[in-house]
């Protein structure tokens, strides 16, 4: 994954890029490439909201499409989740840290996170964690 | 407009079938379908089929004949089933043919299906990190069900059980073993809050029906059940569904919620007339959702509903009473067909030790990704 998909911003925070509708003014993630690129305006989200639903993935996904090592003994679950990101839009993503300590409608920060590949390689992608010392 | 009743249905049980392929499986109950209503192949018109993975539907016809016949196959998710019988009754419907066959049949490997993003018109990292997997949107959805309506893990393991003790007297079901909720509570954590027994599985499985014209139903003799209803709709703006990478603030409707609109309006009937429904459990909390979604009962009821017991045989409006997807698992291509036939034996009067007493009408509705939703509705006569 490049910087298409996210930013970090001058004061260190991580910012996903997303697409505004020339025509309707509707929000889309990911930003479209190509031919339907040009419809739409390249923005920057909050960099934090709240948790609006989520789960774990207890188990491994199979490779294709999942490229994390998912070999029963060495796998190790993750959260997934959708955070409301602004008035707009929630968005998709897998969640950092503690997946038991995850609640509906706690604070979020957007963060990058890197894990290990099957092939020995690092993917480094968007992911959300709680926020800061946060309460409910 | 024809009517179009269901005049034959046979069924490849589901499960594992070592040493039969998924067409093997479909050739089987296209042939039970017709000795069902007592016509040859020659005699059927037009044919709609689906399968996911054992290859084009349209491989039956060297094994049934090669007769010239209209074959359109039909690729629709897990609505492939319900998308082939829609296909048929419309085609009856408008006059065009008096006998049409849809039929559906598949073979999955083993585990979760593990769809390629592309197909989606998704790009390949929302893959390669782990997202793309039907399991967590139906755990994301059913969890903020929960929160939102206060339904319990208790009545999730509910659904699961009352699945197990329908599959346990169905003859075409796979897990035939009837399951207490605490087992399916305590089972393995697949993805929270559903655990490995509320999930159904990838199986195999073949399903064949056979619908006519009133005119041509008549001369057979076979007016027991009419297709009195159906509709199919995809997702509207603002609907939560499988692979959406980005969801809007705005909660909307979903496509199950239009398709049951559209379908009790084309039969002229309401919820409160249905004896008994099959709808779509891929997990208990699908089955749970779309009791609400489909206009049985107002959300947050489900957890008086199944404590209950009124979506039992003998309760108020049973559901799924052959165990549904989750007894008798998903081969894609025939689980929304299994449900109308379901349905045909429990009008009939065929269904043995789960038979609905006095049943009249009886719904079906089937949803596949990416969000869409076909609905039946058959009538007794």
């Amino acid at each position: 994954m490049s910087n298409e998909i996210f930013a970090d911003d001058q004061d260190g925070k991580v910012r996903i890029i997303a697409g505004r509708s020339r025509e309707n003014g509707q929000i889309v993630f990911p930003l479209p490439q190509g031919a339907e690129e040009a419809d739409y305006e390249r923005i920057e989200l909050p960099p934090s909201g709240t948790l609006w639903t989520y789960t774990v993935q207890r188990i491994p996904p199979k490779n294709p499409p999942f490229v994390g090592i998912n070999s029963p003994d060495e796998y190790q679950p993750f959260a997934v989740g959708y955070v409301r990101l602004g008035d707009e839009v929630m968005i998709e993503g897998r969640i950092a840290g503690d997946p038991d300590s995850l609640e509906i409608g706690m604070p979020m920060d957007c963060v990058t996170i890197s894990f290990p590949t099957a092939n020995g390689a690092e993917m480094a992608t968007y992911a959300f964690t709680p926020a800061n010392g946060s309460k409910l | 407009m024809n009517d179009v009743y269901v005049i034959g249905a046979g069924i490849h049980p589901f499960g594992r079938h070592e040493g039969k392929t998924g067409l093997d499986l479909g050739v089987d109950a296209t042939k039970l379908a017709l000795e069902d209503c007592g016509i040859e192949w020659r005699d059927v018109q037009a044919a709609f089929g689906g399968s996911s993975a054992s290859g084009n539907a349209d491989a039956v016809l060297p094994r049934m004949g090669l007769t010239g016949i209209q074959f359109i196959n039909v690729a629709n998710g897990c609505a492939t089933g319900g998308s082939s019988v829609l296909s048929a009754y419309w085609a009856i419907k408008a006059g065009e043919f008096d006998t049409a066959l849809a039929v559906g049949f598949d073979k999955h490997p083993r585990g979760s299906f593990n769809p390629d993003p592309v197909r989606y018109g998704l790009p390949q990292w929302y893959g390669e990190t782990g997202m793309m997997l039907t399991t967590q949107f139906f755990a994301m959805k059913i969890q903020r069900y929960m929160h939102d309506h206060g339904i319990s893990a208790q009545t999730l393991a509910g659904v699961a059980a009352k699945a197990f003790t329908n599959g346990s007297g169905t003859p075409h079901a796979w897990r035939r073993t009837p399951m207490d909720v605490d087992t399916v509570l305590n089972s393995r954590m697949i993805s929270d809050p559903l655990t490995q027994y509320m999930f159904c599985s990838p199986s195999e499985g073949g399903v064949a029906l056979i619908l006519a014209s009133e005119k041509k139903a008549r001369e057979l003799g076979r007016t027991q059940v009419k297709l009195r209803g159906a509709a199919f709709k995809t997702r509207p703006e603002h609907s939560f569904e499988v692979f959406s990478p980005l969801l809007s603030v705005e909660r909307g409707e979903t496509p199950t919620m239009l398709a049951a609109r559209s379908a009790f309006e084309n039969a002229g009937v309401g919820p409160e007339d249905i004896d008994l429904a099959q709808i779509q459990d891929t997990e208990s909390g699908a089955e749970i959702m779309h009791m609400a979604e489909n206009g049985f009962c107002d959300d947050g009821d489900q957890e008086q509903w199944i404590s209950e017991g009124r979506t039992t045989i003998g309760g108020k409006l049973p559901i799924n009473t052959d165990g549904g997807c989750i007894a008798c698992g998903e081969p894609i291509g025939a689980s929304g067909l299994r449900q109308i036939y379901e349905n045909v034996l429990q009008l009939r009067g065929q269904a043995e030790n789960r038979q609905v007493e006095n049943a009249r009408l009886a719904y079906s509705q089937v949803y596949g990704a990416p969000g869409l939703s076909a609905i039946a509705i058959l009538e007794k006569q």
